[in-house]
């Protein structure tokens, strides 16, 4: 869906250099949505196997990212872009930040599923962690689809459900914190788990972000920090 | 609560045509036109044009070749009253004067509103006569030193004084293209114009006095109101505070420069600005 006419400049190379960087980016948002997922799936389901190959799409998403941002860079040099074309660029920009760092928190979430015991092991207690986790992984695909489709509504409608991911966090570290409360052996499991759930949690927000990029991308409009603003 | 936030926001972003975003809103207006046409013969070239001035902006018209926006700028110092067959129509006033009643006498109008064109051309004359036939035909001098003081001062605001200064019974057509156009702004100053209207003023010029001539423009929108035509829109981005784009003889988008360059409110605007027709 081109709903930016992306592809209607005079000058086709532009066409090009401009489908390309959004191509790169989803590419981009792929791995690190599969990032997610593994790290996700691998701590719940004790899957140390699916850990394996973390470090290396780690590597690939940081390369991306320089890529990304090198192309961009470019564009604005040679083409001067304005308006839609140049909010595209900015927003490319700065999703590909967002993008980087969600790769850095899956990569935290990795490396405490190897820390950690086995979750089988804490029983009842992730439950609701684990409603977080399966939420910020929808959250994040519905915030990628949004990007490739443009889709400013779908992207205000994913803003508003990350307060219900907030609420989300504070049951579920609530949750945590009276489990072990009288529990003194596994009290030093709560460190790793309150990681993770802090790791969804910075996903969850990355993902409001990425998001807040594709009204400014669609609409021009920044609202970022909006909700701040209107407190007294 | 979400939307509500976001209806705020809206409410409080200024409005696009009727006012002059990141100008002082106490700002004087110096020129309006008001439904304005122009015709040659019976071709129309601008439709109901309304636009105003305000006193000390730099205002860039852009738009494709064939849009009116020269059309449009002879219009405001009656150059187009040289032109066989050409006719305007509408309401054109400054500082609240008709520009175009009996009581206006062109001559005086056109050193009030001076204008600088896209091919420089000084007069086949010194430097020095080129700067002082302004004043001297209006009588703006009582003496020889009150003349060289109007010659100097113009050719220092127009950034040619120190290259000039020791030739300046040279002939003007001597000089390169960038300092040619720079004695053509610096003759336009010197009968102390309010409005200056740029033609396509760099279009001639290589970068380097393309950037001199921007930084002059900059420096004379303390002093005079500057109306320029300008096919490069990253021109019109770099030395604009409001930007006006016309398509066929209609103006269709007026706003801040950044507005437009960032998010325009008409499709044609956006259309145009990214390139996506020309």
């Amino acid at each position: 869906m081109d709903k930016l006419h992306l592809n209607q400049h005079i000058v086709k190379a532009y066409n090009e250099k401009l489908s390309d960087i959004k191509s790169q980016l989803l590419t981009m948002g792929a791995l690190v949505e599969e990032q997610v997922q593994d790290s996700v799936s691998a701590y719940f389901n004790d899957d140390l196997a699916l850990t394996d190959n973390i470090m290396d799409k780690e590597r690939r998403i940081d390369d991306l990212e320089v890529f990304i941002d090198e192309s961009c860079t470019e564009l604005i040099a040679l083409r001067q872009p304005a308006a839609s074309d140049l909010r595209m660029i900015l927003t490319v920009s700065k999703v590909t930040c967002d993008l980087e760092r969600i790769g850095d928190e899956a990569y935290k979430i990795s490396k405490l599923t190897i820390m950690t015991s086995s979750s089988d092991s804490l029983g009842d207690k992730c439950n609701d962690l684990r409603c977080l986790g399966k939420a910020v992984l929808k959250l994040l695909h519905d915030a990628l689809v949004a990007f490739s489709d443009f889709d400013d509504n779908a992207a205000m409608s994913i803003i508003g459900r990350d307060k219900e991911i907030d609420k989300q966090f504070e049951v579920a570290l609530n949750s945590m914190i009276a489990s072990f409360k009288d529990d003194s052996h596994g009290a030093v499991d709560i460190v790793p788990i309150l990681g993770v759930l802090r790791a969804l949690e910075r996903i969850a927000g990355h993902a409001k972000n990425i998001c807040e990029q594709i009204v400014f991308l669609v609409q021009g409009r920044d609202i970022r920090h909006i909700s701040r603003r209107s407190e007294p | 609560m979400l939307k509500t936030v976001l209806a705020d926001k809206d409410s409080s972003q200024l409005s696009s045509t009727d006012n002059v975003v990141g100008m002082p809103s106490v700002a004087k207006t110096q020129i309006q036109l008001c439904n304005v046409n122009v015709f040659y013969g019976d071709k129309q070239a601008v439709y109901d044009v309304n636009l105003d001035f305000k006193q000390h902006e730099i205002v860039a018209l852009i738009g494709p070749s064939g849009c009116g926006k020269s059309s449009l700028l002879r219009s405001i110092n009656r150059m187009n009253d040289t032109v066989e067959g050409c006719r305007v129509t509408g309401q054109l006033l400054m500082n609240d004067k008709d520009i175009y009643s009996k009581e206006m006498d062109p001559v005086a109008l056109r050193a009030n509103v001076g204008m600088v064109f896209q091919k420089p051309n000084p007069f086949p004359k010194s430097i020095y006569d080129n700067v002082a036939y302004g004043p001297r035909l209006h009588g703006l001098a009582d003496d020889s030193y009150e003349l060289d003081e109007i010659v100097q001062t113009s050719l220092i605001q127009a950034g040619l004084w120190d290259e000039v200064k020791d030739r300046l019974l040279d002939s003007g057509t001597t000089l390169s293209g960038g300092q040619q156009q720079r004695l053509c702004i610096a003759r336009t100053i010197a009968v102390s114009p309010e409005v200056i209207l740029m033609d396509e003023p760099c279009s001639a010029l290589d970068p380097i006095a393309t950037a001199k001539i921007e930084e002059l423009i900059n420096e004379l929108s303390e002093n005079h109101t500057i109306a320029i035509v300008t096919h490069s829109m990253q021109q019109a981005a770099r030395v604009s505070n409001r930007t006006a784009y016309f398509h066929l003889g209609k103006l269709i988008e007026v706003n801040a420069t950044e507005k437009i360059f960032t998010n325009p409110e008409q499709d044609l605007t956006e259309a145009y600005i990214t390139g996506r027709f020309g």
